[in-house]
C-alpha cells in the first residue's frame, strides 16, 4: 500500500480524505478522514477534525479524533480534543485534554 | 529516515498545500500549491490548483495556471489545461497542454550556463582566429604567401602587362614578322611575362 507522507515543510489547509495510511511530520489545517491509519510524527501538527481507522499520536492533534479502530496518544504527544474509539492507548508522559468515548 | 513527502494515489486534498521540500503527486489536490522547491505530479496524480513552485515535473494531468520560478517540465503522457509561466518550459513529445505559455525572465542558473556558455565560446571564437591567424603567418612566407602574391601582381601584371604587351610587343615584333603573327605573339607574350615574373620573385625572395 503506498503511503503519503506529509513532510516537515508541508502545511496543507483543507481536507483530506482517501483509503492509504497517512504519515504527518508537517501541519495539516482542517478535516482528514482517512479509513486506514494515521501516524502524526513528534514534528506533527494537526489541527483538525480526524475520523478513520486507527491513528497513534507522537505530536500535537488539535480537534476531534474519531477512531474506528484504535487510537494511541504516545507519551510526549499533546491533544486537546474529544477521542472516540473503541481501544484507547494513553502512554505515560502524553498530555491530554478532552473527553473520552469508548463506546464507539 | 527523511520520506519525502508524498500525496498517495487514492488520497484526495481540498485546500491549500504550502511547503519548502519536494511533493510528489500520486493521488488528487484540489485548490492551490506553493511550493520553494519541486513539484512531481505523477501519472496517477491529478490536481486542480493553482501551482506555485520553484520546477514543475507533470506526468499526470494538471487543470490550472502554473508558474515555476525556475522550470516547468510536461513529460510524455502529461496533460495540462492552464497557463504556464516560467523561465523555462520543457514540452515532451506526447504531452497535451492547452493554454498559454509566458516565458519570463531567465533564472539565475540558466542565465549562468549560457552567459557561461557563451563567454566560453567568445573566448573560444577568439582564441580560434588567433590560432588560425597564427599558423598561416608563420607558412605564407615560405610557401603560399609568394604565390597569392604572384595572384594579386599576377592581375595587376595581367592588367599592366597586357597594356605595356600591347606597347612594347608591336615594336619588338614588327620588325621581325608582320600582321597576324604580331598579334599571336603578342598574345603569348601576354603569357610568358607572368610565368618568368613568378619564378624570378621566388627566386628573389629565397
Amino acid at each position: 500500500m503506498a503511503n503519503t507522507v506529509i513532510g516537515s515543510t508541508i502545511v496543507i489547509d483543507g481536507e483530506i480524505s482517501g483509503e492509504e495510511d497517512l504519515t504527518v511530520l508537517g501541519t495539516v489545517k482542517g478535516r482528514i478522514g482517512l479509513r486506514e491509519h494515521i501516524h502524526v510524527e513528534p514534528t506533527g501538527v494537526i489541527e483538525a477534525n480526524i475520523e478513520t481507522a486507527t491513528i497513534t499520536v507522537e505530536g500535537t492533534v488539535t480537534g476531534d479524533i474519531h477512531a474506528t479502530e484504535r487510537a494511541e496518544l504516545k507519551s510526549n504527544c499533546r491533544v486537546v480534543g474529544d477521542i472516540r474509539a473503541p481501544r484507547i492507548l494513553i502512554a505515560d508522559g502524553a498530555s491530554f485534554k478532552g473527553n473520552v468515548d469508548m463506546e464507539g | 529516515m527523511p520520506p519525502s513527502t508524498t500525496i498517495g494515489p487514492t488520497l484526495h486534498v481540498r485546500g491549500r498545500i504550502l511547503g519548502e521540500e519536494d511533493l510528489r503527486i500520486e493521488g488528487r489536490v484540489d485548490g492551490a500549491i506553493e511550493l520553494s522547491e519541486t513539484l512531481i505530479v505523477e501519472e496517477s496524480g491529478i490536481v486542480v490548483a493553482e501551482v506555485q513552485a520553484r520546477d514543475v515535473v507533470v506526468r499526470g494531468i494538471v487543470v490550472g495556471n502554473v508558474t515555476a520560478t525556475d522550470s516547468v517540465t510536461l513529460d510524455a503522457g502529461a496533460k495540462l489545461m492552464g497557463d504556464i509561466e516560467a523561465p523555462r518550459v520543457i514540452l515532451a513529445d506526447g504531452a497535451a497542454f492547452k493554454g498559454s505559455v509566458k516565458v519570463t525572465g531567465a533564472a539565475p542558473r540558466p542565465r549562468a550556463r549560457t552567459s557561461a556558455g557563451a563567454k566560453a565560446n567568445r573566448s573560444r571564437a577568439s582564441a580560434i582566429p588567433r590560432v588560425r591567424a597564427a599558423r598561416p603567418e608563420a607558412p605564407v612566407p615560405e610557401q603560399d604567401e609568394p604565390t597569392v602574391v604572384v595572384r594579386r601582381k599576377d592581375v595587376q601584371a595581367a592588367g599592366r602587362g597586357e597594356t605595356k604587351a600591347a606597347k612594347k610587343a608591336p615594336p619588338r615584333p614588327a620588325p621581325a614578322s608582320a600582321g597576324k603573327a604580331t598579334k599571336k605573339k603578342a598574345a603569348k607574350k601576354k603569357v610568358r611575362p607572368k610565368v618568368p615574373s613568378r619564378k624570378k620573385r621566388k627566386v628573389s625572395r629565397r
